[in-house]
């Protein structure tokens, strides 16, 4: 295909590819690799990483595997990155598109819109809901969803706005197509290019934004993501830094693969940058 | 020489074009007058939006606030509960709420903490500094590092330095803050020994006025750079790119036909010109700062509005996390307004629009 | 014979592809005398831009190099000089102004201190010196109400204005030749003649060269002594205006004055035009490029680059030169083969 040969020419877009790959293949292993509940005690606490070859990783404080909680926690916070940039793709493009295109007192009011969330910081609105709504998983993704949407939307606003100038978009309005059929059929497949790209970025802070949560102690209990983990090593870090350490490593892996894809993306459908 | 044209030129017939110059309002007035349409259009209806929104929320969330403070504070009294919702207002129809609530917010008045049992701005205020000062010192380690590393990196186009630097940009973005944070707490704190923990200052030390200052200043120093360094990577790629983009504009051309070095022209012409876009990152990036701020206060034990917020989210002080919404939205739009009018003051080619 | 202010002899300047170097101007040749207009006209692509830029060692670094010639100024060798050295002769000795004036101009710096920065480049004034001097530079160019303008933006300004400050910037130190890259192609037709009519007094006045690009007849009528075609890189034609608007010996220069228009009413039914289009750089071969398109194309055309010769000499004004075959076979006088 045309464009997986544009992609693989960008040797580090290619790198984060691979990498978004591991991790993939991480998590749907998981199941497979390390059947029973990554939660449970199977050893003794604190073995250090890459000294015992039952606990490749070590254990924590607890006794838990390192390793099966890291591959486990793959699922999850990948689960959560994507459905929560997915959530935020949806509201922004609809939202972005419609201030774009409509001048007048709507398009004004969308755009106020996007200011206004544009204007709470992230983090803050992030813990207030939390704390009134509860840290339930689905809310945790509506949540980070409805913090992360403006950037999406703002950018589909500035692409909405410069095609609707263009002659054919005028040509479509003369033949009587509806403004939704015109949005959706001939504006929104030209504009979205960037915004696909954007969108790889909104997943990594997605995982972010959730592991800074997960951190604070504040989302969801019942399940465990790298962000929790790190947070759950941090009375150790004297003693056991690595409990830390090791589910930061794969944070960071995580969404630097995230972000070379996203370049590339980014290259490739705006070659004119390609500088 | 050529003959005389037909039409009229500045040359040939200067009183015809002597004061075509029209009068034009001096900048500091242009600036002013955008000063106010901006507060007038942009942020009084965010801000009322902000606070209707706020207390909406209150509303919003399940189990009015009385019943959760009664949980909190274990009442059984149905009397006292009786007598809270009197206090509190909530017996009252919501528009009659709301008004009360808009009336208190005009005199600043943002409710009471019950968890400290003091008024909520005043639980704010004092947690405002230690903020602004992290806020300020992770900018200026962002702004520093980034800018330098832009302007090195476009310097070396596509070269290794130019690879390395965007690599290196890429990785500091991906790193979440708490992470660095706990990872520089582990070199430099539990290691090495050369910085502390964490924390404002070192408990029961008095030193001086330098001594403090010093005290501050190593405490102040991971916290910093942790918040510095994730935004820095921002500000390196815009500034790199805008300064890739600016070399390439004609005007940096006439510079070289001038005759100037390679210096000034890089100076004067192309990172004055790159400079515009990064102030427009600075305004656009405030609110991540802040929500930066937050977690790294978390981490570094950093007693500033984002432990004020952790606690009250964890304690369900409702009063003062939307006290801090509002308050900390409100520096946002501050901020931002600032950032507009520096950004239209550089650039004369913005006319009051 | 006076020495020309500027020699140039076999200037090639290539670009970088990413499969490669691609030449673009091949083997140039060309000299301007103190106090003469040279221009060197073709059409868009034929590199007489990329021409221009090399001899200010303006080239962008990376993606277009000179790869071989000499370029002498006086009696230095530009091609070969560094590019501190070259930048101390930019501005001073030769000078530049470019064809979008607007754009030109750095947009958030005012008119004075732009000025004030080419007079700064290589004199050292400083004050009210510096601010008469850049008013008196401003009163040259006939621009009006000066010490007003010093303060203003470049938005606010006319084309014809920004080019007659650009104008003003490059002759700031004196420049014994000035290029002008094509400077009134985007101002309207009025404005045009403004600019043209102040080179030509500024060059009475100062007595510098001017070397100016364009692809309009109307402006090398108007300004040149001296007249080079060029064609896909090549100079395929030299000599004085006299000499190419009454006897143009190539089929490109005879095909390009065939096509402007003379006023009344059109003598024939189809507008003339040299038919073909001008060959890609890459597909380039050994022989003439103009081979495809050429009424006069022998077989000797396509398998040999034609070397240059005279048909004309003329002590004063320099020799009228050809690179064509068939015009050498016209020629009475036979193969003086040029060597510069």
């Amino acid at each position: 295909m045309h464009f997986l040969r544009n992609f693989s020419r960008n040797p580090m877009a290619l790198t984060g590819g691979l990498l978004l790959l591991l991790v993939l293949l991480a998590a749907l292993v998981a199941p497979v690799i390390f059947p029973a509940d990554p939660l449970r005690i199977v050893g003794p606490a604190l073995i250090e990483p890459f000294t015992d070859g039952h606990y490749p990783l070590g254990t924590d404080g607890m006794g838990r595997d390192m390793l099966a909680m890291i591959i486990h926690g793959a699922g999850t916070t990948l689960a959560i990155g994507v459905s929560a940039a997915l959530t935020a793709l949806v509201i922004g493009v609809t939202i972005g598109a419609i201030a774009g295109y409509y001048g007048g007192w709507i398009g004004n009011l969308f755009g106020r819109l996007i200011e206004l969330f544009q204007t709470i910081p992230g983090i803050v609105f992030i813990l207030a809901l939390v704390s009134l709504f509860g840290a339930h998983m689905v809310l945790i993704v509506l949540i980070i969803g409805l913090v992360s949407w403006e950037s999406i939307a703002r950018l589909t606003r500035a692409e909405v706005m410069a095609w609707k100038k263009r002659d054919f978009i005028l040509a479509c309005r003369a033949t009587g197509m509806t403004d939704i059929g015109i949005i959706f059929g001939e504006i929104l497949p030209n504009a979205l290019a960037p915004v696909i790209a954007v969108s790889t970025l909104s997943i990594a802070g997605a995982i972010l934004a959730e592991s800074g949560l997960s951190f604070l102690g504040l989302g969801d209990p019942n399940i465990s993501t790298w962000g929790r983990l790190v947070g759950d090593g941090r009375n150790m870090i004297t003693s056991a830094w690595y409990i830390s350490a090791i589910p930061g490593v794969a944070i960071v892996v995580t969404v630097f693969a995230l972000s070379l894809v996203s370049d590339g993306l980014g290259e490739i459908l705006n070659p004119r940058l390609r500088r | 020489m050529n003959s005389s044209r037909i039409l009229p030129s500045p040359y040939t017939d200067p009183l015809r074009f002597a004061g075509a110059a029209r009068k034009r309002a001096s900048r500091p007035l242009i600036l002013l007058r955008r000063l106010g349409k901006r507060l007038l259009t942009h942020v009084l209806p965010l801000m009322l939006t902000i606070i209707v929104g706020t207390f909406f929320l209150i509303h919003a969330a399940p189990g009015s606030f009385v019943e959760i403070m009664s949980s909190e504070m274990q009442l059984s009294d149905q009397a006292m509960i009786d007598r809270l919702n009197i206090t509190y207002g909530l017996d009252q129809p919501l528009y009659v709420q709301l008004w009360k609530y808009l009336e208190a917010v005009c005199h600043l008045d943002f409710g009471f903490s019950y968890r400290q049992n003091i008024p909520v701005t005043e639980a704010i205020l004092t947690h405002l500094p230690a903020t602004l000062i992290l806020m300020l010192s992770g900018l200026a380690v962002a702004l520093l590092t980034g800018v330098l590393s832009g302007i090195a990196a476009a310097s070396n186009h596509n070269g290794w330095l130019d690879r390395l630097l965007s690599m290196a940009g890429v990785f500091f973005f991906a790193a979440p803050i708490f992470w660095v944070g706990i990872m520089l707490v582990v070199l430099f704190a539990v290691k090495l020994d050369w910085l502390p923990i964490g924390g404002i200052n070192t408990i029961g030390a008095d030193d001086g006025a330098f001594g403090n200052l010093l005290d501050l200043g190593t405490h102040l120093l991971m916290p910093a750079v942790a918040l510095g360094l994730h935004q820095s990577a921002i500000y390196m790629r815009v500034t790199r790119n805008a300064m890739i983009e600016a070399a390439q504009a004609d005007y940096v051309r006439t510079a070289f036909a001038k005759g100037l070095s390679a210096t000034a022209v890089t100076l004067r012409h192309i990172f004055r010109n790159a400079l515009l876009p990064v102030i427009t990152v600075l305004g656009l990036q405030f609110a991540a700062v802040l929500s930066g701020s937050v977690v790294i206060e978390a981490v570094f034990n950093w007693p500033g509005l984002g432990s004020l917020l952790y606690d009250s989210v964890v304690a369900r002080d409702y009063p003062v996390v939307l006290g801090i919404i509002i308050f900390s939205s409100l520096l946002v739009i501050v901020v931002n307004l600032v950032i507009d009018l520096v950004y239209a003051w550089l650039d004369p080619r913005i006319v009051l629009e | 014979m006076s020495r020309p202010v500027l020699d140039v002899r076999n200037l090639s300047t290539a670009v970088t592809t990413r499969k490669g170097d691609l030449t673009i101007v091949d083997d140039l040749n060309l000299k301007v005398k103190r106090g003469e207009t040279v221009a060197i006209i073709g059409e868009s692509g034929c590199g007489k831009s990329l021409a221009a830029l090399s001899l200010m060692r303006l080239l962008p670094k990376g993606r277009a190099r000179i790869r071989g010639g000499e370029i002498r100024l006086e009696d230095r060798d530009l091609a070969k000089l560094p590019d501190r050295d070259v930048a101390r002769l930019r501005g001073r000795d030769i000078a530049m102004i470019f064809q979008d004036p607007m754009s030109a101009l750095n947009p958030v710096m005012t008119i004075g201190r732009q000025i004030e920065e080419a007079i700064r480049a290589h004199v050292d004034l400083k004050g009210e010196a510096l601010r008469a001097r850049s008013i008196e530079l401003l009163k040259l160019v006939h621009i009006p109400d000066p010490e007003a303008r010093l303060k203003e933006y470049p938005h606010r300004l006319s084309g014809g204005m920004c080019q007659r400050i650009a104008i003003a910037m490059a002759i700031a130190c004196e420049p014994r030749l000035l290029i002008a890259d094509e400077p009134t192609t985007a101002l309207d037709v009025t404005i045009q003649a403004q600019v043209l009519q102040l080179l030509q007094e500024l060059k009475a006045r100062t007595g510098m060269a001017l070397l100016i690009i364009t692809h309009d007849f109307g402006v090398v009528a108007e300004m040149a002594d001296r007249v080079v075609v060029m064609y896909a890189g090549r100079k395929v034609e030299e000599g004085t205006v006299r000499e190419i608007f009454r006897d143009p010996r190539h089929p490109y220069t005879q095909g390009l004055l065939a096509l402007t228009l003379h006023p009344g009413p059109p003598k024939v039914d189809r507008l003339p035009e040299i038919r073909g289009v001008v060959p890609a750089y890459e597909a380039r071969g050994v022989g003439c490029p103009f081979a495809d398109r050429c009424d006069k194309v022998m077989e000797v055309c396509r398998r040999q680059a034609p070397a240059t010769i005279e048909v004309a000499q003329n002590s004063l004004n320099g020799n009228h030169e050809v690179a064509c075959w068939a015009a050498e076979l016209e020629s009475e006088r036979y193969v003086v083969t040029v060597d510069h």
